[in-house]
């Protein structure tokens, strides 16, 4: 068990670095969310979400960037990354050592980990510094649950995808294409999004709008506490996804 | 000598593909053995069959007596392999991935004999994304050599290779050879298993067609050698009429011959100073790999004929 932490550690360690040597993955990771707060914000800021006078729309943009940063680091950049390393056989090559895989998928997932909480606190300190944005005290929780339910659940879904992506070409694409038509309707960029209630509907039963909404708990005076109903989505996808990619994750690339 | 790797009447197919077809082969402790064929030939199946990758539909796989597909990490430990395609996190340092490679291993080699050995020493921090072709195949070698293995396998180790390159690979093998490593390696260039190679299996449609070393894959081809000397040019027709494969050109015969021996002996009758001329200026060539596969792949023999084991 020791060398089994010792090795996740190490190798952990040596995908952090190597992440933050790759200019794209850093830029579109870290960078870009952070770019898309200055953006909507500069737009956002000032605004009202109709008849309110509790809270500013930027108040509800800073969750929808924060979902946003956890979406982009833990979900499409796990499943780019993974995806890549298959078809590349870079996977195929570890599987050749007597490497535990399951310290290789935990590396990874730490890694993810790592930088999605970089990205987040990246993302909450732009809000607070640049908009004078900050989590409610009475948010904490929710804040902090639903970065872990977030990430995790995400994760999950970027290993799941992983192996539907069966070439390096088709890794961009794939990954961004399954979250931002989704992103777009669940208030990720408009908190004040007006959409027909059967696809209100519809998208409250995938974990993007789950997860805005859990982070907007954080942030909204009205907000009640723990929103159940977001926290069985995140985890039913999360679970889902972590049986699918038991199931479907392979080494080798395919022989398609 | 020991059997390092026993492959006993394993087929595979893909689909309606058929690609190994009861092949059967065993390779001995400290010998380099190739599987020589076309693309196409089912070289790399057998080695991902042996590399745990692929399951064979009949017949049985062994690699230092574990069943590859079910002795996990046990026989990682002892095998290093370079796969035929195969790339690299382009954003680790040749030194990190070496040191990377050698921490899966309870008992690698030395840091720096690894990097004496592949030639990298001087690009030991450079990214791999930045290494030439050339160099990316010797960090290839590198990190399968980490564990120090008993058994290497190599896919087609120097595919796409310039001139130079090739020849590095090739010291390289032949530096492991002499550190007593048993290697597998897949090759469609014949130079190439015929400079390295103790014994070759030429794979054809899923079997191997023959076995042995390029004198005994001549012997199966039934290929003579190739002879040419110099006679008086009456003396020179004379020759060419008895023996069936060699042809006169002036006073120079040359050609094919199964039996030289004979040849020997007919040259001893030949009178005054020709005999003496004739043997001053023999050449005998035995029969080159590329001669034996060709004739071989021609003949398309029956399958189940070995030279030898």
């Amino acid at each position: 068990m020791t060398t089994l932490l010792v090795r996740l550690g190490r190798q952990a360690k040596l995908e952090q670095r190597a992440f933050w040597r790759n200019p794209d993955y850093a830029f579109f990771t870290f960078m870009l969310p952070l770019l898309l707060l200055a953006l909507l914000g500069a737009v956002n800021s000032g605004d009202e979400i109709g008849d309110r006078t509790d809270i500013n729309a930027i108040d509800l943009v800073v969750p929808g960037v924060l979902a946003f940063a956890v979406i982009v680091s833990a979900y499409a950049n796990l499943a780019s990354r993974l995806a890549v390393l298959r078809a590349d056989g870079v996977l195929k090559r570890i599987r050749t050592t007597p490497l535990d895989p399951r310290a290789y998928l935990m590396a990874q997932l730490l890694s993810t980990l790592v930088t999605t909480l970089l990205a987040s606190a990246a993302t909450l300190l732009l809000g607070l510094i640049a908009f004078g944005v900050s989590p409610r005290a009475e948010g904490s929780l929710a804040l902090a649950l639903g970065l872990v339910l977030g990430i995790i659940c995400f994760a999950a879904l970027g290993l799941a995808l992983s192996s539907a992506i069966s070439h390096a070409d088709a890794a961009g694409p794939i990954t961004h294409a399954t979250y931002l038509p989704l992103a777009l309707v669940s208030g990720v960029f408009d908190p004040s999004i007006n959409i027909p209630g059967w696809l209100e509907t519809l998208v409250s039963l995938f974990p993007v709008q789950a997860l805005v909404e859990f982070l907007v708990a954080a942030y909204d005076p009205t907000a009640d506490g723990i929103p159940l109903g977001a926290s069985l989505v995140l985890a039913i996808w999360g679970i889902g996804a972590i049986a699918i990619a038991m199931r479907t994750f392979s080494w080798a690339p395919s022989r398609k | 000598m020991t059997t390092v790797v026993q492959v006993d009447r394993v087929s595979k197919s893909f689909g309606t593909q058929s690609v190994l077809r009861e092949l059967s082969f065993s390779i001995e402790q400290g010998e380099i053995f190739c599987l020589l064929g076309p693309n196409g030939a089912g070289k790399t199946t057998t080695l991902e069959i042996l590399e745990g990758f692929l399951t064979p539909d009949a017949g049985t796989a062994r690699v230092l007596g574990y069943d590859p597909l079910t002795s996990g990490d046990t026989l990682r430990r002892r095998v290093g392999v370079v796969l035929q395609e195969s790339g690299f996190p382009k954003f680790f340092r040749v030194g990190e991935m070496i040191d990377t490679w050698r921490s899966y291993y309870d008992e690698p080699l030395p840091y720096d004999d690894i990097l004496d050995l592949v030639g990298l020493r001087s690009d030991e921090t450079k990214l791999v994304r930045k290494l030439s072709g050339g160099q990316r195949r010797r960090l290839d070698f590198a990190l399968a050599v980490c564990g120090d293995p008993e058994v290497i396998f190599l896919d087609e180790p120097t595919t796409g290779f310039d001139p130079e390159a090739r020849a590095r690979c090739w010291e390289a093998i032949a530096d492991l050879r002499d550190l007593g490593k048993t290697i597998l390696l897949t090759t469609h260039y014949l130079d190439e298993a015929e400079r390295l190679a103790d014994r070759i299996a030429v794979l054809l449609e899923g079997a191997a067609g023959a076995i042995g070393s390029t004198q005994e894959l001549a012997q199966l081809a039934s290929l003579g050698v190739t002879v040419s000397f110099q006679a008086p040019a009456n003396e020179a027709e004379q020759l060419a009429r008895e023996f069936p494969g060699l042809a006169a050109i002036g006073e120079v015969v040359e050609g094919q011959i199964d039996d030289v021996r004979t040849l020997f002996r007919r040259l001893e009758t030949l009178e005054g100073h020709a005999a003496q001329r004739a043997y001053a200026t023999l050449r005998i060539q035995p029969p080159s790999l590329e001669q034996a596969y060709l004739a071989l792949v021609e003949r398309q023999p029956d399958p189940t004929r070995s030279a030898s084991r």
